[in-house]
């Protein structure tokens, strides 16, 4: 996974986390909006008079935006977390995102045994740049391929699908066709290794007939 | 019922409160004005979730702004009764 999609869930955990602080303190404000209209309201027991009465008004009304703030701002955090769950499903869960309860990008990203196999194809293949061309180079590139895949079976993880293009999503494309590429290299590897096994054996054994 | 001081004194303590509140207020204004800042991190995206997100955060904002008038207001005529009281 690339910085910018590391760097993108690291920022919406910030986002996240500060639309959660924003929204408690909109909840705070709301409890002391709704002690000040009740202590207008005991201040205006047995009397009517309308600047009081407006004073009750404008505190009610206060109480019930402030909360009104705070709903909106979940709202706003869910929405959020919709969008950070198409970028890695499950990153931020289903619901309103509280801060600590989503993983932070490094966590998210950091791949878990070496990362996914196009990955670690793309680096082994780094690796090889500079050796010779011609079959030892594909021999080097069918080697990766087994190396890759590692003694026992291995199922090549797949990075979760993104819904929006990014260098990321280039990346993994890249990937996936380079590891087509690979197995076909190794396919043709070990095939034409047989088949010049097959062309000594014959050697040989017309030598040994004379 | 209760003495002009006992009604003063109530209403002080109603001010105190509406004042939390309207600096409680003011807070969430300079927390969303920091998410906007972070929202910034999606780079403009088009993406519906990400505009439903900032739609929302205006409008968190726009009420922030109504809540901290309406609290000032509340003050404001509170002390006009006290003075009224003598």
């Amino acid at each position: 996974m690339t910085a910018s999609v590391e760097d993108l869930l690291k920022g919406m955990r910030s986002l996240l986390g500060a639309i959660d602080n924003a929204a408690v303190s909109a909840t705070r404000a709301q409890a002391d909006a709704q002690q000040a209209q009740g202590r207008y309201q005991q201040a205006a027991t047995g009397t009517a008079h309308p600047v009081l009465v407006r004073a009750v008004a404008a505190a009610r009304t206060a109480a019930e935006k402030a909360g009104r703030t705070a709903r909106l701002l979940a709202k706003s955090a869910d929405a959020y977390t919709a969008y950070v769950n198409k970028i890695a499903p499950g990153a931020a869960g289903a619901t309103r995102s509280v801060p600590g309860a989503m993983p932070d990008g490094e966590a998210l990203t950091t791949p878990r045994t070496g990362g996914s196999l196009s990955r670690r194809l793309g680096q082994r293949i780094k690796e090889t740049e500079n050796s010779d061309d011609g079959l030892e180079h594909a021999a080097a590139i069918g080697n990766d391929v087994q190396s890759a895949f590692g003694a026992g079976t291995v199922v090549p993880t797949r990075p979760p699908a993104v819904a929006f293009t990014s260098p990321f999503q280039e990346r993994v494309s890249a990937g996936d066709a380079l590891l087509a590429a690979l197995t076909l290299a190794f396919v043709g590897i070990r095939a034409a290794e047989k088949v010049d096994s097959f062309v000594r054996r014959f050697v040989r054994g017309k030598r040994e007939r004379g | 019922m209760s003495s002009v001081e006992e009604v003063k004194a109530t209403l002080a303590q109603a001010d105190e409160s509406a004042d939390q509140a309207r600096s409680g207020m003011a807070g969430v204004r300079d927390g969303i004005a920091e998410v906007r800042r972070l929202a910034g991190v999606t780079h403009d995206s088009r993406d519906p979730d990400v505009e439903a997100g900032h739609a929302r955060l205006r409008a968190a904002d726009a009420e922030v702004v109504r809540v901290i008038r309406l609290l000032g207001e509340a003050m404001e005529l509170s002390e006009r009764y006290r003075r009224s009281l003598g």
